[in-house]
């Protein structure tokens, strides 16, 4: 019988630092053939820990099609364990658990080949996840791909040093900051200043899209309400949910939403799944 | 069979098990150690606190890390005997069942420790407990998993029934030849999910607004009592901690969805936030969330929660509230 409960070694290969406040780590299976076979769905997440720090879920934030080689994750300083993962150090050894949940849906299965893609806060680590993956399949070559991202300020923006990069492969890209100072340009393109709802106002987003969303609770209601009223179908609009989890199997109630477990029956749901179940946001 | 019978039986079971009971302990009942086997209580009353501990340890160890590599854990402790699980204690343990089906360290304990029930009066004893989470049914010994089953007649009289064959074994080696056989069909009826468990499933769906709930929730003192009293709760964290210098242990330990760090992520965000909503929770997986897992009520109607509710709320008043509405 599997223990679902024992993790594996995994070893840090590369860190960098990606806001003032948060870092990505690239992480090899201390095992060769563990990492060989280790696969996983974009949009799903992982229990990374350290002993004695314990553990908690993460996305992963690198391409899916290159889970064989390595995985990367994205750490914010905002407790204890995490804390001690963003002062972690090459070499260091992590444990990790899964992957576990559903992802997002299969990019090339889409009713809706274009990509809305909108990250608010920390949401840019998974959103970042999802265009590693595009660009590994190319998927940009034939569809529109936009991303919406916004941050409370500018120093929490993370992968500013790789949006540049996002753009040269045709990724239109959008930004606004709640709190901006003073103008400021990134990637090309001129930072707003206000919340992310503002950047749906803009005629170049594409009704004719599949919208992926991440940010903090807060942010989805007011989106997903413009993104209706601009048109968007509920079957097409997708979001990730964060909870506390501990099992990551649906076991130990902490991620409970009514009849519902964002472990096993999320983190990604669509906002037809709102219907049955208003509360999951 | 008499008494003395039974006596024998749990005389053989304890030089084999360490045995856990209910023994009397004034006007209650406590299930503790049992070192004496005639103190042990067959009246089949409920008791105040529940078996969960020996299937589902307040605390256990799951493995440790020592120095940067994992030791599983080496279980050397005496398997245990539930000695005495009522049929309601039972029908919580059925749903352990499905609930940790695919847990190694429960199902370790399950194949270890040996499981004895016990009802007095009629095959059930539904009409004393007033049961009100589920309806009455008839062949309630085919629906409960047990090894051996004890049951007390009026006159006092036992008739023994092995539910298993670890059950029949012990029975056989206890000189016991007298039993009859059943055979576990799961905890569902043949006519289909509890009518009774539906109905209050079907209540709970959008009642979160329901008065009820601020009606308690401005008494509650989120103490968490009724989660630990509960022989169905089993909300569990994983925690890591020091055992020695070098040694740090992962370790499952009973949640309470009545406590605030329960759904807090980073940044203090609490999902479940309020008592009303702590409240709600809780009720909700028994009467809701459990029957969509499973298809079986998650509250078996012992009533534990309000014994041991400081401020006394009653389970079968809330229900009943909420039936009204």
């Amino acid at each position: 019988m599997i223990d679902p409960y024992i993790p594996q070694f995994v070893k840090i290969v590369d860190m960098k630092a990606v806001a003032s406040d948060s870092a990505i780590f690239t992480l090899n299976f201390v095992s060769a053939s563990r990492q060989k076979n280790f696969s996983f769905i974009q949009g799903q997440f992982v229990m990374i820990g350290i002993p004695g720090a314990g553990e908690c879920a993460l996305d992963i934030c690198s391409s899916a099609k290159n889970s064989s080689k390595y995985i990367q994750v994205t750490v914010k300083r905002v407790g204890f364990l995490t804390e001690k993962l963003v002062g972690a150090k090459i070499g260091d050894q992590w444990t990790l658990r899964g992957p576990f949940g559903n992802g997002w849906p299969n990019l090339n299965k889409l009713a809706k080949p274009n990509l809305l893609l909108i990250a608010g806060g920390s949401g840019l680590a998974p959103l970042r996840g999802i265009i590693e993956n595009i660009m590994a399949m190319n998927y940009q070559k034939d569809n529109m791909i936009r991303a919406l991202c916004g941050s409370n300020e500018i120093d929490f923006l993370m992968f500013q040093n790789e949006m540049p990069n996002w753009v040269n492969n045709n990724i239109s890209l959008d930004i606004c900051i709640a709190k901006l100072a003073k103008s400021i340009n990134i990637a090309g393109g001129r930072v707003a200043k206000g919340m992310i709802t503002q950047l749906l106002n803009s005629d170049k987003i594409i009704i004719d899209s599949t919208v992926f969303m991440i940010g903090p609770p807060a942010m989805y209601r007011p989106v997903i309400q413009k993104l209706q009223a601009l048109g968007f179908v509920g079957e097409n609009i997708f979001f990730s949910l964060e909870r506390r989890m501990h099992c990551g199997i649906g076991v130990c109630q902490h991620c409970a939403v009514n009849d519902v477990y964002i472990c096993k029956d999320g983190p990604v749901f669509n906002v037809n799944d709102l219907i049955k179940n208003p509360d999951l946001i | 069979m008499l008494k003395k019978d039974i006596n024998k039986l749990a005389n053989y079971i304890a030089q084999q098990y360490d045995i856990f009971a209910p023994v009397r302990q004034g006007k209650d009942l406590a299930i503790q150690s049992v070192q004496d086997v005639k103190n042990i209580d067959y009246s089949a009353r409920i008791p105040n606190n529940t078996f969960k501990q020996l299937f589902l340890p307040n605390q256990e160890e799951l493995f440790s890390f020592n120095k940067g590599k994992l030791k599983k854990k080496v279980d050397d402790k005496r398997a245990q005997c539930a000695y005495g699980m009522t049929v309601l204690d039972l029908k919580a343990l059925g749903l352990f069942d499905l609930v940790f089906s695919k847990d190694p360290y429960y199902l370790a304990k399950r194949e270890t420790n040996l499981v004895v029930g016990i009802s007095s009066g009629a095959p059930s004893d539904y009409e004393e407990y007033k049961v009100f989470s589920m309806d009455k049914e008839e062949n309630v010994l085919e629906h409960i998993s047990f090894d051996i089953f004890i049951e007390r007649n009026n006159e006092k009289e036992f008739k023994i029934y092995s539910g298993s064959a670890k059950g029949r074994k012990v029975l056989v080696a206890a000189s016991i030849n007298v039993f009859e056989n059943i055979q576990f069909v799961g905890l569902i009826q043949e006519e289909g999910p509890d009518k009774r468990m539906l109905k209050l499933a079907s209540l709970f769906k959008g009642s979160e607004n329901n008065p009820v709930w601020d009606e308690i929730a401005k008494i509650c003192t989120a103490c968490g009592k009724c989660s630990i009293a509960c022989p169905t709760c089993f909300c569990f964290d994983l925690i890591d901690e020091s055992k020695t210098k070098d040694e740090i242990s992962k370790k499952r330990v009973w949640g309470n969805c009545f406590y605030p760090e329960f759904s807090q992520v980073a940044g203090n965000r609490r999902f479940v936030d309020t008592v009303k909503e702590r409240l709600f929770f809780w009720y909700e997986h028994k009467f809701s969330r459990t029957p969509s897992d499973f298809s079986v009520p998650g509250c078996v109607s012992c009533m534990r929660c309000f014994k041991v509710c400081p401020v006394g709320i009653n389970i079968v008043e809330v229900l009943s509230k909420l039936e009204k509405k």
